[in-house]
This record gives structure tokens, sequence and C-alpha cells, in this order.
């Protein structure tokens, strides 16, 4: 038997899937498949915008993001980190 | 009548015998009666002679012998046999000793029916028994899915091979659980939950980039691959625990594939940890199916 459920972070749905563990907010299938649409027509997003998709009403929501932080290492250096390997 | 002359005869006298004439000599012979009462040679005193003989030896008895068993037989004195009454029991041959013998004859004796277990046969009218017990051969595979008593029949088998899919845990190593999460919106550390029962041992990731047009799967293993049985290890020939690899057998480097540059895998109570952002590549929305193998409760 499939379970499904969403995950709802104020007031937007962060995801959503099946078989999710006791703390999601399990729902019916008709509204999984809805979000499942939903998700298929997520529109593209200007830079330094996001689209969440709301909860109720269930829609895309457009949004400013904030600046990105620089970034404390490069890829290079990430790379290493993941292989064991040392880093510089 | 009376002859003249001289004659020599004998002459009956009372209680005594004239020697006769002519021989010289002469004295009386005293008649007796001689009784015989056995059989035997008598000789006549010096001076005795018989005028008649009583002979009493005994007449036998005529009896019927009747001889039951070997031996020698002695008659009773004074009895004969007229004829003797054999009534041995019947003697065998020397090849018929140990044989079956009901009622003073041999009993027949057949063959017996072939045995072909284990077990106490009366042979008693039998004059042979073929035994043939099947004698254990081959190897019987037993299959056992968790600790416990198998009573697997393996008397006819030479040996058993068993099979135990899972030591330890008391249960059998399969997939737990499985699902999709779809990662709605970009985030900064994405988290898969699920639920499951048993006792998880590790799972694995697969995410797909159709969002991004490039229609690829990923697969990433959460948790030691390296510790578990050479069997299992099987099921999953392209990953080990830190290299992930493609479906397709190509070595992925974790993260940099989906654009992240840390990630951090882990398998938790309530969720598989995918991936951390750095601060510069956010998690893209994306959608995973997971996998969750453990040992069932």
């Amino acid at each position: 038997m499939t379970d499904f459920y969403k995950i709802v972070d104020n007031g937007y749905i962060v995801g959503f899937g099946t078989n999710g563990s006791d703390s999601v907010i399990s729902v019916a299938e008709d509204e999984y498949d809805a979000l499942v649409s939903m998700f298929a027509e997520r529109p593209t997003a200007p830079s330094g915008y996001a689209y969440l998709l709301q909860d109720d009403p269930l829609e895309w929501v457009l949004v400013e993001l904030p600046p990105e932080p620089e970034p404390d290492i490069d890829d290079a250096e990430a790379l290493d980190i993941l292989l064991g390997r040392e880093t510089t | 009548m009376e002859l003249g002359g001289s004659l020599n005869r004998k002459t009956n006298l009372s209680g005594s015998i004239l020697r006769t004439s002519g021989g010289g000599g002469g004295g009386d012979i005293t008649l007796d009666t001689l009784s015989v009462s056995e059989n035997g040679t008598y000789t006549p005193q010096t001076g005795h002679a018989y005028k008649k003989a009583i002979v009493s030896v005994p007449v036998p008895t005529i009896d019927t012998l009747t001889v039951s068993q070997n031996g020698t037989y002695t008659a009773t004195s004074g009895h004969a046999y007229g004829e003797a009454v054999v009534s041995v029991p019947n003697s065998y041959a020397a090849g018929d000793e140990g044989k079956v013998v009901n009622n003073g004859a041999l009993a027949a004796q057949t063959a017996h029916a072939t045995v072909t277990q284990n077990g106490t046969v009366d042979t008693t009218l039998n004059n042979s028994v073929v035994v043939a017990v099947p004698q254990p051969a081959g190897t019987k595979q037993i299959s056992i899915q968790q600790n416990g008593t198998t009573t697997e029949d393996v008397s006819s088998y030479a040996s058993a091979e068993i099979a135990v899919n899972v030591s330890g845990g008391g249960g059998q190593f399969t997939l737990l659980t499985s699902g999709n999460y779809t990662q709605a919106a970009d985030a900064t550390t994405m988290t898969i939950p699920f639920s499951t029962t048993g006792t998880p041992l590790f799972a694995y990731v697969v995410a797909s980039e159709a969002l991004s047009g490039v229609a690829q799967a990923y697969a990433w293993v959460l948790g030691n691959v390296s510790q578990l049985p050479n069997d299992v290890k099987s099921l999953f020939p392209h990953f080990d625990l830190v290299r992930s690899k493609q479906a397709n057998g190509n070595d992925v480097t974790p993260g940099t594939t989906i654009g992240l540059t840390q990630t951090t895998y882990g398998l938790h109570d309530d969720y598989i940890l995918v991936a951390q952002q750095s601060n510069t590549y956010p998690i893209k929305a994306n959608t995973y199916s997971w996998y969750v193998w453990g040992v069932s409760a």
C-alpha cells in the first residue's frame, strides 16, 4: 500500500512523495496527483527569484531570493573532501 | 527171550549198569537224572550216567522292542524280541543343519522379501534375506530464512547444505521500503523522509534531473556497503561506500553531478539526508527515488 505525503514549511510545500515518515503530512492520492501535476508545470523564475509552491491555495508564487553568500570553499576543494584527498 | 551164550550187551539193572564184558575191568555205574537248566555242555561225573535228562532251559519271552532313540539296546534277561519298532525321529543331512524343523520335519523356507529399512525382521521361515537399505547420497539444499529449527528430512542424503540468508538480526535481508520524493523548491538542505519497519541497514537514492533537461539518474549509497555480506553486495554492483556510480557504471562524484559541493550522506531514524548545499549552489528542485534495505522484523 502506498502512502502519500507532503512537507509544508511556512505555508509553502517543500516536498512531497510516497511512503514518508510519521513526521510528514499525509495526503490523499488525489492531492498527491495534483502536486505532481503542479510541479511538472513549474515556471522558470528570473535570476534572483524563485517560484515556491504555495500549499493553500495550491499555486506557484514568485519570490525574490536573498543574495547568495560567498562560498566557504571552491568546487575543487570540495571535490577533494569528497574523495578523501588532502585539501590545499 | 533168553539167548544162550555170552552176549556183549548192556543189561539194564536196577540202579546200576554192569560194565560190559570183554572190555577188561568193570564196576557199577550210577544212573542219574540230568537236569539241564541252561544251555551248555555237560560232562557227567565219573561213575555217573543219565538215564534221562530233564531240560528246563527258560524259553525267552517274545516281546516287541520299541526303539525311540539312537543307541545300543540290551535285551532284558529272559526276553527276546519278535519285532523291533523303530521310531527314531528324522535325522537330517549335514546340509540341513541349522534349518528350521517344525513338528519333526524340515519347515519349508523361502526367500524373504527385500528389507529396505532398519528394523527387526522375523526370518524364521526364510532361507535368505535380501537387505537393500538405501544408501544416503547427494546433497540436499536447505534454505533457512532465520534462526530456528528446521524440520527438513535429510535421512536419505549424504550431506545437507544450509543456506542462511541472513546471519543475525533474526530476519531476512530485504528491501524494507521504497518511495519517491519530489523537492518542490530549491533548498539549502534536503532530506528525504522515509518510514520503514525492521532494521534498516543502508539505503540508496536515485535522483533524476529531468527538470533540467538532462535525462540521467544518479545513485548514492547511504551506508557501508562494504560491510554487507557478499551475496548482498552483489545486489548493488555499482555502489560502494563513498564513491557512487551511475546506473551505466561510470564513476560519479557525489555532489558535483547535481551541482553540489558539499555532500553529507547518512542513514538516520526517519530521514535520508541526501545533500547539504554549498553556499554557491543550492539544491535544485528534483525528484528522487529512495530504497531502504535491511533486516525484516
